[in-house]
């Protein structure tokens, strides 16, 4: 076995060994999030659906947007039994439906505090349209009540 | 089974093309692990799927570092294309119930890597077999 060979096997391990530990990430950003809230009592998520149902068209819009595009593989959102971590929880949003939708399309500009908005499609304008997008917000407004 | 296992000699040209391969599937493998970190881990199968790219991608470099040429070749396209598939199936439906809207920057890295590792084990391999008939 040549030294080389021996060199280049120790590196790939150590470098990727390291990578694998998570030496040398930094911290993740979900270390700096904010904690995710109590869980929504039954009340409440019966309350949430209950909104959801009564929102009318751009909400049913909305809720089958975000079923078609998986948000809930990433966020949490009890209305509807999604229990994603990797971004924000959206069942408490406060701001006007206008900020969600803001931070659907331009989440770079608009992103959470505490999460990695690296991770966030930039896509949903371009593959929605401001209307999809309005109405995905819509839904999430509605079931933050 | 035995003649995988064995350490093989491959033309210079050849050895150029793989070991380019592996310096893709070693990209593409770290740009796995550092999403891992940066909050994949949190996702059902998908996460854990990425922490293993990492790992499956280091032994499949550690093969050609070690001339288990063979090997590697079968690594590399498993793990390439394995990856490719499950971006392109998570793109366009669902990958164990997670779904990607658009490529940014690391999605779009991982498949630019994936995609070279892939070209360049196949273009390698071809060499290495005509270098292969060619001695016989």
């Amino acid at each position: 076995m040549s030294p080389l060979r021996l060199i280049l096997a120790a590196a790939v391990v150590l470098v990727m060994g390291a990578a694998i530990l998570g030496i040398g990430q930094g911290e993740s950003p979900l270390a700096a999030a904010p904690p995710r809230g109590r869980t929504l009592s039954p009340q409440e998520v019966r309350a949430s659906r209950q909104r959801v149902v009564a929102g009318g068209e751009q909400v049913r819009h909305g809720r089958h947007e975000f079923a078609e595009q998986g948000c809930g593989a990433c966020h949490t959102l009890a209305a509807i039994g999604a229990d994603g971590e990797l971004g924000p929880r959206l069942d408490r949003r406060r701001e006007p439906v206008q900020a969600i939708a803001g931070s659907i399309a331009e989440p770079e500009a608009q992103g959470q505090p505490g999460y990695d908005r690296e991770l966030m499609p930039r896509h949903y304008e371009q593959e929605l349209g401001k209307e999809g997008v309005a109405a995905v917000a819509a839904f999430i407004k509605a079931a933050s009540g | 089974m035995s003649r995988l296992l064995r350490a093989e000699r491959v033309p210079p040209a050849a050895l150029v093309l793989l070991a380019l391969a592996a310096v893709a599937v070693f990209v593409a493998g770290f740009e796995h692990v550092r999403l891992f970190h940066r909050g994949y881990a949190s996702v059902e199968v998908v996460g854990p799927l990425f922490l293993l790219n990492g790992i499956a991608s280091a032994v499949v470099v550690l093969l050609l570092v070690f001339d288990r040429v063979a090997l590697f070749v079968l690594g590399s396209l498993s793990v390439g294309l394995g990856a490719l598939v499950s971006i392109f199936v998570s793109h366009t439906w669902s990958f164990f119930g997670f779904a990607e809207a658009g490529y940014d920057g690391p999605a779009t890295l991982i498949v630019v890597a994936e995609l070279a590792a892939t070209v360049l084990t196949l273009a390698g391999a071809a060499v290495a077999l005509r270098g292969r008939e060619r001695v016989a």
